[in-house]
């Protein structure tokens, strides 16, 4: 599974309350990501079994709405994502402070 | 009695702009369905009921009538979480193992159909001279006839579903 920016914002927002049903348009509304960029990305998740989906459990008559599809982090998910978001983290951490003043020129 | 015709034609197109007004707000309303139904007959069918019927329709609703903004606001996000599925509806049947993955996403098809469209008219006024108007009227052309089928195919695709009862209808 490659971790690209967008997907690192999926997962953060699933890890934000790993136990939480996250709904597609929820989803796209906390990581900003466009409907194209998100759901081939759940789809990525839920193949990987980083994520399940199920469908929500409504009378669609009392409701007046379709039942709407959620999304949940499995257990590989939830460790992965830590895993992965940390690993990414580190990569992207700021280097120690004397490195980010700028060398002077030798000439 | 031309004051009598006045205002039985006024009342009548005060009734004409009623139902004009109607047929236009119905229209736009279903745009948004009409692009989800576009974006359907991109997957294949045996993903179709899984995402179309399972996730994509019942969070357009959502959006359409339980987002807390304005209707034009609604319409809005709408058009373009449906627009965004219709781009990457190929892409999610690849992530899935359909074959549909092998096929260019039909904007980009519109879009190489519309920039070829103005190349062939250019050329046709001669701005890239004989030869290689020529040559550009031949490649443009080909690129129209490929995206006028692929359009035709889709068609097809929706006329086979005239048994299934649409969303907007």
């Amino acid at each position: 599974m490659r971790v690209t920016t967008a997907v690192a914002r999926v997962l953060r927002a699933f890890l934000e309350d790993p136990g939480a049903p996250r709904y597609g348009f929820d989803l796209m509304r906390s990581t900003g990501l466009p409907s194209g960029t998100l759901y081939p990305i759940l789809a990525r998740l839920e193949r990987c079994g980083w994520v399940v989906s199920r469908s929500e459990r409504i009378d669609p008559a009392a409701a007046g709405r379709p039942p709407r599809r959620f999304y949940e982090l499995t257990e590989h998910g939830l460790r992965a994502g830590r895993r992965e978001l940390t690993a990414l983290s580190e990569e992207l951490r700021l280097p120690a402070p004397g490195r980010l003043i700028p060398r002077s020129d030798p000439a | 009695m031309s004051l009598a015709l006045a205002v039985v034609v006024a009342f009548v197109a005060l009734a004409v702009r009623d139902l004009v007004k109607d047929e236009l707000r119905g229209q736009i309303e279903r745009v948004p369905h009409r692009l989800l139904w576009l974006a359907r007959l991109r997957l294949p069918a045996e993903l179709q009921v899984r995402f179309y019927d399972g996730e994509w329709r019942p969070e357009l609703e959502h959006i359409l009538t339980q987002l807390e903004s304005t209707p034009l606001t609604r319409l809005a996000v709408g058009t373009g979480y449906a627009l965004g599925l219709l781009w990457a509806a190929s892409r999610i049947a690849c992530e899935y193992g359909a074959p549909a993955c092998r096929h260019v996403p039909m904007p980009l098809l519109l879009s190489a159909a519309g920039v070829a469209a103005v190349l062939s008219l250019t050329s046709g006024l001669g701005i890239f001279g004989a030869e290689l108007g020529a040559a550009v009227s031949v490649l443009c052309g080909l690129v129209v006839v490929v995206v006028v089928f692929l359009v035709l195919e889709t068609i097809a695709a929706d006329l086979r579903d005239t048994g299934r009862r649409k969303p907007w209808a």
